[in-house]
């Protein structure tokens, strides 16, 4: 994949995210697009633009949040890092280990936000923090095989 | 499994200097983030719109009818409160009463929501430019829907009621018990800070105290559902259901006091 393809890539996502994925949210739940991007560029690119595109994803979601903390920037970055290490320990070839692989970062990226949220103030029910910790890690990874099959064409160029 | 020889260190302490860095600074970078993503989402936003009115066209027709319908009721129904309303002014000048500043409202179409799903919010086409500043109050004709915490040029970031961190003092209709209305991030609202034999019970409305500047007093915020008592037995709270559907809205207004 062109580096322009990825940049592409990256702004449809955050177009969809911005005005689309609000309707598409399960239980008030929306997946994590910018997650997704964050570990396709490290499965698929060298680790010096996996980390850029990472603070990218960070920035952007920080700055379209309502967060006072740029947390995603620096969670993004450090599961680039991880899951480039990772990929040259282990082979994530197939589809499955892939979704439940970010599955895994997403219910962490996931309980981290939501810590800090209530860290910060915020009172969240037990249940309601359960529902998008789980739910939206699983929807995320649910979303991953048709992001990368969206993807898959360019990826080898 | 990390490679750390002394190039690769000074790398990783470089990054993870600059992403620290970035993570404190970025808030610098929110207003030219919104503002070029403005057009985009605009024009996104405008496509959605008449592609909706093609697909659900059939179903417009109807509501159509039954608005013209309602609107004619209603029309009736103004009438006949504005005597009323005409009745009270004169009455209150007989009495002395000091009257009620007229509020002035600036209306706003809803562009976007923020990508996130520990807060609650929207993205607005108006901003500084039209007079917009943070904290000022966002209703729809329905009620309470939240407050402008970050204003562009051209776009206004809104906080809803749902968010946690937003916190709106309110009371009770009924008994003018005082109380915070927090969002949950859920479909209902909370009350808390309600003492142990606060007057509240299902079914009572809850509206703004006008405690706080950004509210004017008596904007309607929900109806409560349940009443419940803390952990502590100390203190009640009470379930809202909002007024407004948050989590359909497109346009609003913003207060300007």
């Amino acid at each position: 994949m062109k580096l322009s393809t990825l940049l592409v890539t990256f702004f449809i996502l955050v177009l969809v995210e911005l005005t689309c994925l609000h309707y598409l949210g399960v239980f008030q739940v929306k997946p994590d697009l910018f997650l997704l991007f964050v570990f396709i560029s490290a499965l698929f690119f060298p680790l010096r633009w996996s980390i850029s595109m990472a603070v990218l994803a960070g920035i952007f979601k920080d700055a379209l949040g309502m967060g006072s903390f740029g947390i995603n920037i620096v969670l993004f970055s450090l599961w680039s890092i991880l899951i480039k290490e990772i990929c040259h320990e282990i082979s994530i070839d197939d589809n499955l280990t892939r979704m439940l692989f970010i599955f895994v970062i997403a219910l962490v990226h996931n309980i981290i936000n939501g810590l800090v949220a209530v860290y910060l103030g915020s009172f969240i029910p037990l249940g309601i923090f359960l529902r998008i910790v789980l739910l939206g890690s699983l929807y995320t990874a649910l979303l991953l095989p048709l992001i990368l099959k969206l993807t898959k064409a360019n990826i080898y160029d | 499994m990390f490679n750390l020889n002394k190039k690769n260190l000074i790398v990783y302490l470089s990054v993870a200097a600059l992403i620290v860095f970035l993570s404190f600074s970025f808030y610098l970078l929110r207003t030219p983030i919104t503002s070029t993503l403005e057009a985009p989402v605009s024009l996104i936003s405008v496509l959605r719109q008449e592609l909706g009115g093609f697909i659900f066209y059939h179903r417009n027709l109807i509501q159509l009818r039954a608005l013209n319908r309602e609107v004619d009721f209603l029309k009736n129904k103004i009438n006949a409160l504005n005597e009323v309303t005409m009745e009270n002014a004169r009455l209150k000048n007989l009495l002395s009463l000091k009257q009620k500043s007229t509020l002035k409202y600036i209306p706003a179409k809803v562009i976007a929501r923020p990508a996130d799903n520990w807060s609650s919010g929207l993205i607005i086409d108006k901003g500084a430019y039209s007079g917009i500043k943070n904290g000022m109050g966002v209703v729809t004709y329905l009620g309470l829907v939240g407050r402008t915490v970050e204003v562009t040029n051209s776009t206004s970031k809104v906080m809803l009621l749902s968010d946690p961190s937003l916190g709106v003092s309110a009371l009770v209709q009924r008994s003018r018990q005082e109380g915070l209305v927090c969002g949950t991030l859920g479909s209902n609202l909370i009350m808390k800070y309600l003492p142990e034999d606060a007057d509240i019970k299902p079914g009572d409305i809850i509206v703004s105290s006008g405690l706080n500047d950004s509210y004017p007093k008596g904007l309607l915020i929900g109806t409560v559902v349940d009443v419940g008592s803390e952990f502590s037995g100390l203190s009640q709270y009470a379930l809202i259901k909002p007024a407004v559907k948050l989590y359909n809205i497109e346009e609003v207004l913003i207060v300007v006091q």
